[in-house]
């Protein structure tokens, strides 16, 4: 049994109590802190693949599916990590807490991946939205900071109710809060029943409140507030970490426990999905602060997400897996070059603040460049790729009407990407941006598997084929 | 035949070279220069090499490479060359080392991205003749856009923002529905090899649908009447040398497109519908030479005469439709027509706008009113300009004249009315481009502008060179159609063919 000791979820528990105390103890050492940090993450990221701890009991699972995914976070946070250090030693406001809370929330992520009944679903998502205001208010100087910090606490207070809620139906009339024991207990229920009924409200209430904290259009309102008024590092974290938890707890809960009810959720989820592609589009194009710009292109991409999976198609499902790794590739570089670019000793807000970018620093006018036009979808960058995948597998669908619209939306998106790339290659500014490094491998790396991933799909295409197997056998 | 992947290299090397070139810092321009000219003189001599070995004795693709890309969505790294491909990869290459040779005497600010870019442009352009598997095509299609969009905007006029903004997003907005089409034919077909198309079985409906989207995309890019509007914007505030790649081959990207796409996908419904195409070709060549007789502005003019033109490839394609249960010779009249229409513009126009952009750099003007009397200053560049001018007008003995011949005999062979109409853009081509000869070149300089002086040895090179092929291709155009013949025969044969 001493093997549980070694799956990464208790790696990391420990390893955030162990860190607080080292902290406390030595203030000053926070370079050493972090180092410890990341430390901690490699190890947990190379438990995270060989662990050799079966549950035998259904709350909780581990398998290679789940594994990757763990492993695709637990990298994800290393690279956030490096960016938000930086940040935050630029803006002299390090503090160790930061990342320890951070962990927390990467906790969370991890156990809403692993969660196999509704109560562990929510406890993780509980876990990480704690983590989640305490980041967004961490920048105790701004008061749009506090501000966004309180309007995400009081709506994310509530969909968590509505949540419970939801939870509470599905249990009172199915008995159940285990994923498996439910998809049984609904074979036994009758369509016309009030049961059923009940149960699609528990449904609804569920979808709704993830899909609140996926970002999707209608429950989109916060992004841009809070996006806007907490730190750009925990805008990275916010854009990438829970997005890609909460599309594994949309695939597991539509595909295991509410597969009964596809015809139910399917419609629900590609309205969710087009409405949020035609507003992220559409409402984007008049932001003139880039953190709002990119929070509206995180819900026209969540859009696609959810579309995707509302197909219930193999085409469909694949698509939406390949699209999140794509956005969070995407997302982690397009916050991440902004991170390293400072305005007048201050981070970025405006998107005219990096005017004149190509003439001072090439190098990040160039990996600005090919975010933007990834995001755009514009080939040969692993965007198109994305989105081309996303329209096959509506096309497939023969959802025709519905595939000419998200094409003419991302003909829209790419009007304000475009932007962005005008205002740094052809606009001039006075007073010049800085940037508190010339270059930085991780970033460099991180953007130019844009390009190489573009040139060669495959490799990316590989390992998602190979995650839809294994999802397969876990959901049949 | 080549025991290297010569399309490969042609699509590669000048790709890497140019990524090379705007990513190396420090580079001097002489160096950036020199490494330009050798480049983009390699890729002329091989495409010659190809040109030659290429056998036109058959309509079969040749040179094939073709490797499995991504093997869930069953999309290849196909490669091949039929004559309609081989001759523009031709044009590519000539032009390219052109504007190689002419922007070594300009300047710019940061060259060696300027450079650069010309060479990832085209890289992609000979891709996007070369690419037969249809996503591999697209993605060099719209990939186009990016380093056109970069030079116009980092390197062109005041207007410059505006401009590239409504280019990329125009030529975008087609493109994004061809892609719909493509997949729904994939679907249909099973593959996205673009030969398996040309034998889907499709609804009427279906292929009503699918030719709309392609005529809009590829219409864009051509540009016909009424989606033209971007490319005097694009031209006006491009430097001289894009405007010169704009016109030249970009354009011709989407009458190859319609050959290859629209032609053999969707021939029911392009026979229903031939009559309105053809009429939007000629609004394009009548009702635009108007408008092209109305500019003030140089770039303007030669712009719109730019969609006049390519008013009679598009004509010359849609005839195809018009002609094929009736007429299979004239038919095949036409769309030779089409290519050599297509050859011969490239080389014009883009004399056209090296003249302009020579004028420009005295003046600082394009104005037709602030320029008059280049003849006293520049004889030897008035003589060439005006040579320019008569074969936009479509003279006799220049390549201008053999296409539109071609076309408009091909559509008197479908009716009366469709040659007669066509034909009057001899004498409205002749009208505006004589009338801007006139005022440049022999206008009395009253306002006493000075600062002419005769232009540049690298300019006259570059002038020469096109007299000389404009000529070549006015006299003896039989090379042209040597190569072309058999792939213009076999796609009208293989289509009447598919009718029956």
């Amino acid at each position: 049994m001493l093997n549980i000791l070694f799956i990464p979820e208790i790696i990391l528990s420990i390893g955030v109590m162990i860190i607080i105390l080292f902290d406390l103890f030595f203030q000053k050492q926070k370079g050493l802190s972090f180092t410890l940090v990341q430390f901690l993450l490699l190890i947990a990221a190379y438990y995270s693949l060989n662990n050799k701890f079966s549950p035998s009991y259904s709350a909780y699972t581990l398998n290679e599916f789940t594994n990757i995914f763990k492993f695709i976070l637990l990298v994800g946070s290393l690279t956030i990590f490096h960016y938000t250090y930086k940040h935050l030693k630029f803006l002299k406001i390090l503090k160790i807490e930061y990342f320890t809370i951070s962990l927390l929330g990467l906790i969370g992520t991890m156990i809403m991946i692993s969660a196999n009944s509704l109560l562990m679903l929510y406890l993780g998502i509980e876990l990480l939205s704690l983590s989640l205001y305490a980041l967004i208010g961490f920048n105790k100087k701004s008061s749009l900071s506090s501000e966004a910090a309180i309007k995400y606490y009081v709506l994310g207070a509530m969909s968590s109710g509505i949540l419970l809620f939801g939870i509470s139906l599905i249990y009172g009339f199915t008995g159940s809060i285990a994923y498996d024991d439910i998809a049984y207990q609904l074979i036994n229920i009758d369509m016309n029943s009030v049961d059923y009924i009940a149960i699609i409200f528990g449904m609804i209430f569920i979808t709704a409140s993830l899909c609140f904290k996926f970002g999707a259009a209608p429950f989109h309102m916060w992004v841009p507030d809070i996006y806007q008024g907490s730190l750009i590092s925990t805008t990275i974290l916010l854009s990438t970490l829970p997005k890609i938890a909460v599309f594994i707890v949309f695939l597991k809960l539509y595909f295991i426990p509410f597969i009964l009810l596809r015809e139910v959720w399917s419609d629900i989820l590609i309205f969710v999905g087009m409405l949020s592609i035609v507003i992220g589009s559409l409402f984007a194009l008049t932001q003139e602060n880039i953190k709002r710009l990119l929070a509206y292109s995180a819900i026209s991409n969540i859009g696609f997400i959810i579309l995707s999976l509302g197909l219930i198609s193999i085409d469909g499902i694949h698509a939406s897996l390949y699209y999140t790794v794509v956005y969070s590739l995407t997302a982690l570089a397009s916050f991440g070059i902004i991170t390293h670019i400072t305005s007048n000793s201050n981070g970025i807000e405006k998107i005219t603040d990096l005017a004149g970018l190509s003439k001072t620093h090439p190098y990040f006018a160039f990996l600005i460049l090919i975010t933007m036009l990834s995001s755009a979808g514009i080939p040969p960058l692993i965007g198109f790729h994305a989105k081309l995948m996303v329209i096959k597998a509506l096309i497939s669908s023969s959802y025709i009407i519905l595939s000419i619209i998200v094409v003419i939306m991302t003909v829209v998106s790419a009007y304000y990407y475009l932007k962005v790339i005008k205002t740094i290659y052809f606009d001039n500014r006075e007073d010049l941006i800085s940037t508190y490094s010339n270059s930085d491998i991780v970033l460099s790396i991180n953007v130019l598997s844009l390009i190489a991933l573009g040139i060669f799909p495959y490799l990316l295409f590989n390992l998602t084929s190979y995650l839809m197997r294994i999802f397969s056998v876990i959901s049949i | 035949m080549f025991d290297y992947p010569i399309l490969s290299l042609l699509i590669w090397i000048p790709i890497l070279i140019g990524l090379v070139l705007i990513l190396s810092k420090n580079i001097s321009d002489n160096i950036s220069q020199l490494i330009t000219l050798l480049t983009s003189f390699l890729i002329l001599v091989v495409s010659i090499n190809l040109t030659q070995a290429y056998d036109h004795t058959t309509s079969q693709l040749q040179f094939i490479e073709r490797i499995e890309w991504i093997s869930g969505l069953n999309i290849f790294y196909y490669l091949a060359v039929d004559g309609i491909s081989v001759s523009l990869i031709l044009l590519t290459a000539f032009i390219n080392f052109l504007i190689a040779i002419y922007a070594s005497s300009e300047n710019y600010v940061k060259k060696s991205s300027f450079l650069g870019y010309f060479l990832i442009l085209e890289g992609l352009l000979i891709g996007t003749f070369s690419a037969f598997d249809s996503i591999l095509f697209y993605i060099f299609f719209e990939s186009l856009l990016i380093p056109l969009f970069l030079i116009i905007g980092i390197w062109g006029g005041a207007n410059r923002k505006y401009a590239t903004l409504k280019f990329f997003l125009y030529t975008l907005f087609g493109s994004v529905l061809m892609l719909i089409s493509i997949i729904y034919l994939a679907k249909i077909s099973g593959s996205f090899a673009i030969q398996d198309f040309y034998s889907v079985n499709l609804s009427f409906q279906e292929e009503i649908l699918i030719l709309l989207a392609f005529l809009i995309g590829f219409g864009i890019k051509i540009p016909m009447w009424p989606v033209h509007t971007w490319l005097p914007d694009a031209h006006v505030e491009a430097p001289t040398s894009g405007s010169v790649i704009l016109a030249s081959v970009l354009l011709k990207v989407g009458g190859y497109g319609m050959i290859r796409f629209m032609l053999p996908v969707t021939t029911d419904a392009g026979i229903y519908l031939s009559e309105y195409m053809i009429y939007l070709s000629l609004i394009a060549i009548i009702y635009i030479s108007f408008v092209a007789y109305a500019q003030e502005d140089m770039k303007k003019l030669i712009a719109y005469s730019s969609v006049a033109h390519m008013g009679f490839v598009t004509l010359g394609i849609f005839l195809v439709f018009n002609l094929l249960d009736s007429n299979t010779s004239a038919a095949i009249i036409g769309l030779e027509g089409a290519m050599v229409q297509m050859i011969s513009h490239g080389l014009i126009s883009a004399a056209l706008f090296f003249c302009i952009g020579i004028i420009y750099k005295h003046s600082k003007s394009r104005l037709l009113k602030d320029n008059y009397g280049v003849s006293k200053f520049m004889p030897i560049f008035s003589f060439m300009m005006i040579f320019f001018l008569m074969a936009n007008s479509g003279l006799p003995g220049t390549s201008g004249f053999v296409g539109e011949f071609l076309v408009i005999t091909s559509s008197l062979g479908s009716s009366f009315l469709f040659g007669f109409l066509a034909a009057t853009s001899l004498l409205l081509s002749a009208s505006y481009s004589l009338k801007m000869g006139k005022t440049v070149l022999f206008g009395d300089n009253l306002k006493n502008i000075q600062g002419y002086t005769e232009c540049s040895f690298n300019e006259k090179i570059v002038l020469t060179i096109l007299i000389i092929f404009i000529l070549y291709l006015g006299i003896i155009p039989d090379y042209l159609f040597k190569i072309i013949d058999q792939s213009v025969i076999g796609i009208v044969e293989s289509l009447s063919a598919g009718k029956i």
